[in-house]
């Protein structure tokens, strides 16, 4: 039984029941280990292929504004398949409620409640402050006390209130500080992420785009004994990669060019798959203090740049600020 | 890569949209589908996304696989575009294992199939791949 299930094993599921049965026959014979190995570097190349197809932030960000829009249940075809040139010209949607962020756990995820205004709730302040207007009883009508109430409403109201007065107080300081994190938050974030070429990294992110896996020739080592092979293939003498980032298993490697400059390129996977760039940082205008990490964000892909010895090493993925941020601090924690 | 104990709704809408990128070889086509089968999906839920069947967003798109042409030229590379070209159920089969979203045993129920039957149809897909066992 458990060995016809041997096309079903993959690192991921080695925890599935019956796969974890077969997983343990495999442990048994050296020759079904080595097979395996063969079969799961195979699909390997299909499981990066697969990743490199996703649906822009974009995208995601459309599709969850669709389901905040509330859709009848038969106008769903017709929302769905958009033709962008008449999308172009139909007019805007109304104001639609929050979208609902499909990026967090299905288990957290907020129920999509539209908030329907109780007509049993108490009005706001200002709506109650407009009815007790309107329902105030009409004043008796004495011709002389009339007009005497009403110069001393004007009077009372023309007073600048002392409870305003606070608030406003109290905004200005909200808005001041506000301010002052603001700038100094910015100021901490040039100084934590800010190096001169960023521009020029953002750019070489974007490269990825396009790679499919195939681009990259099979080598199975840790980024540590790779500089032969690049030197090999172009005389990167300066090739280096951060104590962190030695013993990381690779996938593959393959040499690109970018605006003229050799880049040293390197799939790997340790507890993701990561693709690493490699370049001298002169070529690229790169400056950036040794062993000091700066978070750039692409567009699709996040990337930890450093230096070390001549060399500018970038790790990069598809995901958040955040995911890169816990991935270098868990990597910093390790080395 | 999700992790297969906690995987998010948006890892299930990547996966699906990969899903469906390899069944019509078309990029608007599968936008335009993903978003067909997760409204749906979504309206059946009461709008609740908690409350969504997410193993039945690749049920709906098993049943659907026949429906987009196979190109000759589909607007894929490499690896995925060689997904395309194979015949199913092995192409749904083999695309869903790799998209590493559902454990084997779910694929095996969506596709109608035992555990047995798809580590067949996973291993002539591999085949038709051109994976040789050394």
């Amino acid at each position: 039984m458990s060995e016809r299930l041997l096309p079903l094993v993959r690192p991921i599921y080695e925890t599935q029941g019956e796969i974890a049965d077969a997983k343990r026959v495999i442990s048994e014979s050296p020759d079904l280990r080595s097979q395996i190995e063969h079969q799961i570097q195979f699909d390997d190349q299909i499981v990066t292929a697969l990743q490199a197809i996703a649906l822009t932030d974009q995208q995601i960000e459309q599709l969850e504004n669709l389901l905040a829009d509330d859709p009848p249940a038969e106008s769903v075809e017709a929302r769905v398949a958009p033709d962008p040139a008449i999308q172009a010209v139909v007019a805007p949607p109304p104001p639609a409620p929050d979208p609902v962020p499909l990026q967090v756990p299905v288990a957290v995820a907020p129920p999509l409640v539209p908030e329907i205004l109780n007509p049993h709730q108490p009005p706001p302040p200002s709506a109650a402050k407009e009815e007790a207007k309107k329902e105030q009883p009409a004043a008796p009508a004495d011709a002389k006390e009339a007009p005497e109430k009403e110069a001393e409403e004007e009077e009372k109201e023309e007073e600048p209130p002392r409870a305003r007065t606070v608030t406003i107080m109290a905004a200005v300081s909200i808005g001041i500080i506000a301010t002052i994190a603001l700038v100094a938050y910015m100021v901490w974030d040039q100084m934590a992420n800010g190096f001169s070429g960023r521009d020029q990294v953002a750019e070489l992110l974007e490269t990825a785009n396009t790679l499919s896996g195939d681009e990259f020739e099979p080598v199975n080592t840790t980024t540590a004994n790779l500089k032969d092979w690049f030197f090999l293939k172009s005389d990167m003498h300066w090739f280096a990669v951060p104590k962190e980032f030695a013993d990381t298993p690779t996938l593959g490697c393959r040499l690109s060019k970018f605006k003229g400059v050799d880049i040293g390129e390197i799939l790997a996977k340790d507890d993701r798959e990561v693709l690493m760039f490699l370049f001298h940082p002169a070529d690229l205008g790169v400056k950036i203090r040794k062993g000091k990490w700066a978070i750039v964000d692409g567009e699709n892909w996040e990337a930890g740049v450093t230096a070390v010895e001549d060399c500018c090493f970038i790790v990069a993925f598809k995901g958040k600020h955040s995911d890169m941020q816990e991935y270098l601090n868990k990597k910093k924690g390790k080395k | 890569m999700p992790g297969l104990n906690a995987p998010t709704a948006y890892d299930y809408v990547q996966a699906l949209y990969r899903l469906l990128a390899v069944q019509s070889g078309s990029s608007s086509t599968a936008e335009s589908a993903l978003k067909e089968i997760f409204l749906q999906a979504f309206e059946e839920a009461g709008k609740q996304l908690e409350r969504l069947d997410f193993d039945g967003l690749f049920r709906t798109a098993f049943s659907n696989r026949d429906s987009y042409p196979r190109k000759a030229e589909p607007e894929l590379n490499g690896w995925a575009r060689k997904l395309h070209q194979l015949p199913e159920p092995e192409r749904f089969s083999i695309t869903l294992f790799c998209l590493e979203i559902l454990p084997p045993a779910t694929i095996a129920e969506i596709t109608g199939a035992t555990l047995d039957t798809l580590a067949e149809r996973v291993a002539k897909a591999r085949k038709e791949l051109n994976f040789h066992l050394s």
